[in-house]
């Protein structure tokens, strides 16, 4: 019983030994206030309005106007002057105030001891940077060099000032990255073959189109802003059609909609192109002047392609190819808007050059409302400054070692001499969104170390060893700009970093002095400065004149500018291919192993243990595994489910709201069915993200297949994540 | 002038024990108590004990049962620090979030409406958060800390308006959250010292809410 335990003490000697012990002042008076303070006099209520930007991997990177009241965040909402930003945010962006507040985000920097476990203790920021700069400049003694640290770093946040995180490893000397891109590598490959570079025309010139294809892409859900210019253009007059495997919420606005056999798009292109070669319906003076191989394009399509055979491949009626063939090729200006989506199959690059081939002949290059737009790097001729920071003296490589992010996990259990011990992940989930999620764990029980910076816990975090708190974009100064439209946001700093939050930036400056410290001269990267004057450094002569800018400064007094000369794409037909013009030969396909013209490429056909396939588009209430596991999103929604037709569903004996194995070779998810007749009869959809708490990732079933293209421009083929071929089965 | 407190409303038994108890939960939420010794826990336990003999509540005692079994052992192994940082620190979904908005506030968020009343308390009383901004006003820890300055001051100057204070703020804040606290600590926690910590401010709450209907008096 407790009475016996312990003495009873007289309480004011016990008050008295208790305060003696833990330092908090004795019985009543010498109460020292330690986290409250007196008031300041001047403590009334300031309102304030910043201008933000949403970093994210999201064709819109909308501008933010953030209202601030006494130094809390109250309201976000589109900024109005951003003309694609229109004033309006997404559902996402309307998370922002709980994304910053919420009771669940990482606030201070925390070592687990054993990876998975669970079990966290609290460090100390001089802490974290003493054990990570130990481990680092161990290495380096150890192996010599730098290369056994991996970087890991993708599209979590695009402000520039986050190539603060590739800066910090380049200061420290030559290390492995991860490079390659999982998402759009291989049509970026196909629009560089044809034209030379990936532009778009500005997409607010969309409105202009007559004859608008939106081809494997669904703004509906991942490009919300750009539904009311799609809106405008069919007030405006415009036909506009949609081809997607599934009937996406895009679909539903089309006035034609076309339920196309997945990975067949350059069939379907090319059973067009036939029809328009057949009819005379191509620009032959456009061609004549701006495009090489030309007549060897029409000779392949004359021999191989017919719209038979096309309305075969893709499962489109001969008459409607026909229709589009004729509609798309008398109808000025007629624009498609190429997708990411349709590009992740095993030939999805090729299908690219197939549709731009069709923009090519039929003279929609380089007009206004036309176009094939795909998207666009020409905003981002920054100076990446936070990036540019060489390895130091005494360096005694030469540099970095790549693996390839589409294969990371097997690239790093690979990768000797030296092995990579040690991984830096930042802006990126590998756990949630890379292929083969078991190879991925087993790639990190390799390493001695795995550092994580992250906003909230994900898979990834949970598999760290320390993980470090970031800061969301209102609590740094930064500058963004978009893949698609063409504004330039200014990032403003509205309120305090949270709690012990850091931005990426000063975690760099933080690990250089700490790694300085030890060993002076082990790193360039500076261990200081003044964000605000870093996003002036991002700026030069080029920037300026391309945004008509007299200043930096003048995104705060003008708030967000656009580049000027954007509305239409190749308006002076230069093209930055080799020879100058639009290639549909390509001698540079050929150097990567391609055939130089935009021919059909087989699918990729389903095996027969695994008959069914698997589309993993991007959901509407996340990107990747951004958004979705907050609460309030979780209040929307807060499973994932299986779309299935209704007569593969009926095959397997499923009825709406069973659960669902969907497995293959790889390994398998359950999950509740939803039968619907968006989808095909051997197709079933399981949209990408991460929920918190459930044991579900459609990657467990996804393997790393490489995508056709990718490597002239990015170094690596991007993946095929909807050639993913699986079974299903009611549990 | 200063209006002295009548015996009825301070009786230094009762605001001086209650001061000790807050004085312990503030620096059992500020982490302060994550570094005391079998020694330190030796001497809270025999503050809490006095405390129960004269105001006996059974959630108190469940927890102070709990919390006698504290040894050398316990206090080597790191279990306890782990569900201590599960249930208030992070880095995963708190498992008893240290916020009276987290509990107040519909939609679960922090500074907003609740966070902000409270700091509007904190300045009528001449204070403010040191790290405005940076930590939540409505951390339990401040909360707490707030409530031990009322107090002390109170039993120092003798002055009513401290306690009247400190009345308003157990109301208006204090009692509309910390039950509900308790309660997912009690239920989420996996080690006795977190449980019974959690236990034992239940009871002290609960018993302070009918301390404070005594101290009016009849």
């Amino acid at each position: 019983m407790l009475k016996n335990k312990f003495s009873r003490r007289n309480f004011l000697k016990g008050t008295a030994a208790v305060g003696a012990a833990v330092g908090a002042g004795s019985l009543g008076s010498d109460f020292k206030l330690s986290g409250l303070t007196k008031a300041k006099a001047d403590s009334a209520s300031k309102v304030e309005v910043f201008q933000n930007a949403c970093p994210r991997n999201c064709y819109d990177t909308c501008a933010i106007l953030t209202t601030v009241k006494d130094g809390v965040v109250t309201s976000v909402t589109g900024n109005p002057k951003n003309t694609y930003t229109n004033g309006k945010l997404c559902v996402k962006g309307h998370t922002y105030p709980r994304v910053i507040y919420s009771p669940d985000r990482i606030k201070y920097p925390m070592r687990q001891k054993g990876r998975g476990s669970g079990n966290w203790e609290r460090i100390s920021w001089d802490e974290a940077f003493t054990e990570i700069a130990t481990k680092i400049l161990e290495i380096k003694r150890e192996y010599g060099n730098t290369l056994p640290i991996c970087m890991n770093k993708y599209s979590g946040n695009f402000d520039f000032l986050h190539y603060s995180i590739e800066g910090i490893f380049s200061s420290i000397g030559h290390t492995t990255r991860a490079i390659g891109t999982p998402c759009w590598p291989a049509g970026i490959d196909a629009q560089s073959f044809d034209f030379g570079a990936i532009v778009t025309s500005d997409p607010e010139q969309m409105v202009h189109a007559k004859y608008l294809i939106i081809w494997g892409a669904n703004p509906a859900w991942c490009a919300v802003h750009a539904m009311s210019l799609i809106e405008k253009a069919q007030q405006n007059g415009a036909k506009v059609v949609v081809i997607d495997p599934i009937v996406t919420q895009t679909a539903s606005k089309a006035d034609l909609y076309i339920q196309i056999n997945p990975s067949t798009d350059g069939a379907l292109a090319l059973g067009m192109a036939r029809y328009i070669l057949d009819n005379e319906l191509y620009d032959v003076d456009w061609l004549g002047k701006n495009s090489i191989g030309y007549k060897e394009f029409f000779g392949y399509v004359k021999n191989n392609i017919t719209v038979e055979w096309a309305a075969e491949k893709t499962g489109v009626p001969v008459d409607i190819i026909e229709m589009m063939a004729r509609e798309y090729a008398t109808t000025k200006p007629a624009n498609i808007w190429i997708g990411y989506g349709m590009q992740r199959h095993t030939n999805g690059g090729t299908n690219v050059r197939a549709i731009d081939a069709l923009a090519a002949i039929t003279g929609n290059v380089g007009i206004l409302g036309g176009g094939a737009n795909y998207a666009q790097l020409e905003t981002w001729g920054v100076n990446y400054h936070a990036m540019s920071y060489p390895a130091p003296e005494g360096t005694t490589t030469t540099e970095d070692r790549a693996v390839n992010m589409n294969n990371f996990a097997a690239d790093v259990l690979a990768a000797n001499d030296p092995p990579i011990k040690m991984l830096w992940i930042a802006g990126r989930n590998p756990v949630s969104q890379d292929p083969e999620t078991s190879v991925i764990l087993k790639a990190f029980e390799a390493m001695d170390l795995v550092v994580t910076a992250d906003l909230y816990m994900n898979p990834t975090v949970e598999m760290s060893d320390i993980v470090l708190p970031v800061t969301t974009p209102f609590e740094y100064h930064g500058l963004n700009v978009s893949y698609f439209h063409y504004w330039m946001n200014l990032n403003e700093q509205a309120i305090e970093p949270l709690h012990e939050a850091k931005c990426d930036t000063e975690i760099a400056m933080g690990l250089s002095a700490k790694l300085n410290e030890l060993e002076p001269g082990s790193c360039t990267y500076p261990t200081e400065g003044d964000l605000e004057e870093w996003v002036g450094r991002e700026f030069n002569e080029g920037i300026y004149e391309q945004f008509g800018m007299k200043d930096w400064t003048d995104l705060k007094t003008k708030g967000p500018m656009k580049a000027k000369n954007c509305e239409i794409a190749w308006k002076d037909l230069k093209f930055r291919t080799p020879s100058g013009k639009y290639e549909f030969w390509s001698e540079t396909a050929v150097e990567y192993g391609h055939h130089p013209l935009p021919v059909y490429v087989e699918e990729m056909k389903a095996p027969a243990e695994y008959p069914i396939r698997c589309i993993s588009s991007h959901w509407k209430l996340g990107i990747h595994s951004q958004f979705q596991h907050i609460d309030w999103m979780e209040q929307i929604n807060d499973k994932p489910f299986i779309e299935i037709s209704p007569l593969l569903a009926k095959e397997k004996g499923i009825k709406d709201g069973d659960n669902v194995k969907m497995y293959n070779d790889l390994g398998y998810i359950t999950i509740p069915a939803k039968i619907t007749d968006t989808v095909p009869k051997d197709v079933v959809a399981v949209y990408e993200a991460w929920y918190k708490d459930l044991d579900f990732n459609v990657n467990f079933t996804v393997k790393a297949i490489p995508a056709d293209m990718g490597e002239f421009q990015t170094g690596m083929p991007g993946i095929s994540f909807h050639d993913n071929f699986v079974n299903i089965v009611k549990v | 002038m200063t209006k002295v407190l009548d015996d009825r409303t301070f009786k230094t038994n009762d605001i001086d024990q209650s001061y000790q108890l807050y004085l312990i939960f503030y620096l059992y939420y500020n982490e302060t108590a994550l570094k005391w010794s079998v020694d330190n826990w030796q001497e809270i336990l025999s503050i809490f004990i006095d405390y129960n003999d004269k105001f006996y509540n059974r959630d108190l005692e469940e927890g102070l049962t709990m919390l006698s079994d504290i040894d050398h052992q316990t206090l080597t192994g790191e279990s306890f620090l782990f569900d201590y940082n599960r249930l208030f620190i992070g880095p995963d979904k708190l498992l008893a979030p240290p916020y009276e908005s987290s509990y107040r506030s519909a939609e679960r968020v922090l500074m907003q409406e609740e966070t902000l009343a409270v700091r509007d308390f904190y300045r009528s009383v001449g204070l403010e958060v040191k790290q405005k901004n940076v930590i939540p006003d409505d951390h339990l820890s401040l909360e707490l800390e707030l409530t031990c300055y009322l107090l002390s001051k109170a039993i120092e100057t003798g002055d009513q308006k401290y306690y009247d204070f400190y009345e308003q703020f157990f109301n208006d804040h204090l009692s509309k959250w910390l039950l509900d606290h308790c309660r997912d600590v009690i239920g989420n926690s996996y080690h006795f010292i977190c449980k019974g910590m959690g236990k034992a401010l239940l009871g002290f709450i609960e018993k302070e809410q009918e301390q404070i209907q005594l101290r009016k008096g009849d």
